[in-house]
């Protein structure tokens, strides 16, 4: 603040004020409750928007874009030539899900920590500090509310932009983009979305577990190691590596892309709609995986996203009323699987997920498994754990 | 303030709860501010709760590149002068039905309170920006760059508004007084600006 003095008048006029009757007010609860019902629904929203978005809260609320699936076409191949396959021979593949249990895999790997009456779990590093807690979030009753026509038009517009940049980029590659669209910004405003510069990442795809495992592993915090097979003989089939890490909102280097794209964007009179900035590579902070492993014609997928914890505290992990948490130690090492709600019905996102949450101390790194597109039973998942955990570095 | 703008960056992340520091920081700056644009502690403790709210509902907009306070005290600036505006039009509504000025509650009396009777007349002839000024300068003993970031004028201009504010202020105290508590004296407002 500039230190400007103030006059005689001034002084007299601040006297002329009482000062002494404004301590009393505290609206902090009354605030928080409302925050924490739009929060609520934003995540609906975004559950409602995203049906493949596995992202829990913590990570992001900004706005959802439906994301047509990159390889819809081959699983498209991959669903069709399941369904001939249990046409032809007869078998369920959900029979699959009950092989785990067997005496010839006993599921003593895993041991299930009982919390103490109404604490919730929590992960602790070497020091003892909290590194992760859950947060219960009530929601209403409503029911999850269709994305408005205005919504749909923004993400179908804003999805074409973003097709077009990732076409731009080689694999592995990330980048920011500006979109110079009145129809769209109009429609912004309208939904209330502020981000102007938006995310584009092209990942990394193999379909080779060699490969892919080199490219893993050379990634300087991968901390768990990703397997070449599931337990009931599930074998790799595809890997692919989004880097995800963009350009913080409130850093200045934002700014400066921001402000130096929209110079772009007023100066071109070549009716140039996109404009991009690709990202310089750099240690990776969010990083998600994308892993098909398949077995007889039958796949199995599960999402890993790696995130840097945060400094200065701990990270939550939201959990909605009808999912449930227990914490696991898996050859003493502790993660916190939070199991699918039972009440997800068909809203899909991560509210129809299961997540194993797991803490890598030496890369100071989160690590989320999640089974995406179709969930595993809690058996499956007390198999799986320490196939990823205990192969942790 | 290291704390708030940690807070700023993980509420913008996702982490709504960090919002409760945010709440806690400035819940009672804005509440001051919106008593003495509004003139009444009920209406302004409704204001601060929607100011906060709103600023939630935008935190995805807010940028560093003004301080967060301007940020929620222009949100709260737009807020209060939407109330005025809305008060403005039903006591006009008011004034058709009882022409008389209505009779004044023990509740409003107290609320009369956040100025001395002079001042709060005086102020009731300002503008709701000249009064935003004022309360901002003043009472928030915000800066004049600060100022103009709130209510999206540079600086210069907010200080020859606030200039001829002063002075208007004066004058109208001077009108009650009729004496000489206000020691007018322009040549020393424009030196100490």
């Amino acid at each position: 603040m500039e230190q400007e003095r103030f006059t005689a008048e001034e002084e007299n006029v601040k006297k002329m004020s009482r000062n002494d009757s404004y301590q009393d007010i505290d609206v902090k609860d009354a605030v928080m409750k409302r925050i924490r019902t739009i929060h609520v629904q934003k995540a609906q929203d975004e559950a409602a928007f995203s049906q493949e978005s596995n992202e829990p809260l913590m990570q992001r609320t900004q706005e959802a874009h439906q994301r047509q699936p990159r390889f819809k076409a081959k699983i498209a191949v991959s669903g069709v030539a399941a369904a001939l396959l249990i046409a032809v021979t007869g078998f369920g593949i959900f029979k699959l899900a009950g092989d785990y249990a067997t005496p010839e895999r006993p599921l003593t790997a895993v041991k299930i920590i009982e919390s103490q009456a109404g604490t919730p779990h929590v992960l602790k590093n070497s020091a003892g500090q909290v590194v992760l807690g859950v947060q219960n979030i009530t929601q209403g009753d409503t029911p999850l509310p269709s994305p408005s026509p205005a919504a749909l038009k923004y993400s179908e517009r804003m999805n074409t932009y973003r097709d077009q940049v990732e076409a731009a980029l080689n694999p592995g590659e990330r980048a920011v983009f500006y979109v110079k669209d009145a129809e769209l910004d109009k429609l912004a405003t309208g939904l209330g979305y502020g981000t102007k510069l938006i995310d584009a990442a092209r990942p990394q795809v193999y379909n080779d577990y060699t490969a892919f495992d080199k490219a893993w592993s050379e990634i300087d915090h991968s901390g768990i190691r990703i397997p070449s097979s599931l337990p009931d003989g599930y074998e790799f089939d595809q890997g692919r590596i989004t880097d995800q890490t963009f350009l913080n909102q409130t850093t200045p280097k934002y700014l400066t892309v921001l402000q130096q794209l929209e110079a772009e964007a007023q100066a071109d009179t070549s009716g140039k709609q996109v404009f991009i900035r690709k990202l310089e590579k750099s240690r990776a902070k969010h990083l998600q995986v994308n892993l098909d492993y398949i077995k007889n014609g039958a796949k199995r997928s599960i999402r890993l996203s790696v995130s840097e914890l945060m400094t200065n505290g701990s990270t939550k992990v939201s959990i909605l009323s009808g999912q449930s948490e227990e914490k696991w130690s898996i050859g003493g090492k502790e993660a916190l699987f939070i199991s699918i709600s039972q009440a997800a019905g068909n809203q899909g996102g991560w509210l129809a997920a299961n997540r194993l949450v797991y803490y890598d101390q030496d890369s100071n790194m989160l690590y989320t498994l999640s089974d995406v597109s179709k969930p595993l039973t809690k058996n499956e998942w007390l198999a799986l754990a320490p196939v990823f955990i205990q192969q942790s570095r | 303030m290291e704390g708030v703008e940690q807070a700023i960056m993980r509420v913008q992340d996702g982490e709504s709860e960090q919002y409760a520091l945010i709440v806690e920081t400035f819940q009672k700056p804005i509440y001051r501010y919106c008593c003495r644009l509004l003139n009444s502690r009920t209406e302004a403790e409704d204001a601060v709760q929607e100011v906060l709210v709103k600023a939630y509902q935008n935190i995805g907009q807010y940028r560093p590149l003004t301080s967060f306070s301007s940020w929620l005290y222009k949100i709260a600036y737009h807020h209060c002068l939407a109330l005025l505006r809305k008060r403005t039009r039903q006591n006009k509504i008011l004034m058709l039905f009882q022409p008389g000025p209505p009779a004044e509650s023990p509740e409003q009396a107290m609320e009369r309170r956040i100025f001395s009777e002079p001042l709060a007349i005086a102020l009731a002839g300002l503008s709701p920006e000249e009064r935003s000024l004022l309360v901002l300068r003043v009472f928030e003993e915000q800066s004049f760059a600060e100022i103009g970031e709130i209510l999206d004028k540079n600086m210069e201009a907010v200080k020859k508004k606030y200039r001829r504010t002063l002075l208007k202020l004066g004058k109208m105290l001077e009108a009650q007084k009729g004496g000489n508590t206000w020691n007018r004296n322009d040549s020393l407002l424009k030196k100490k600006m």
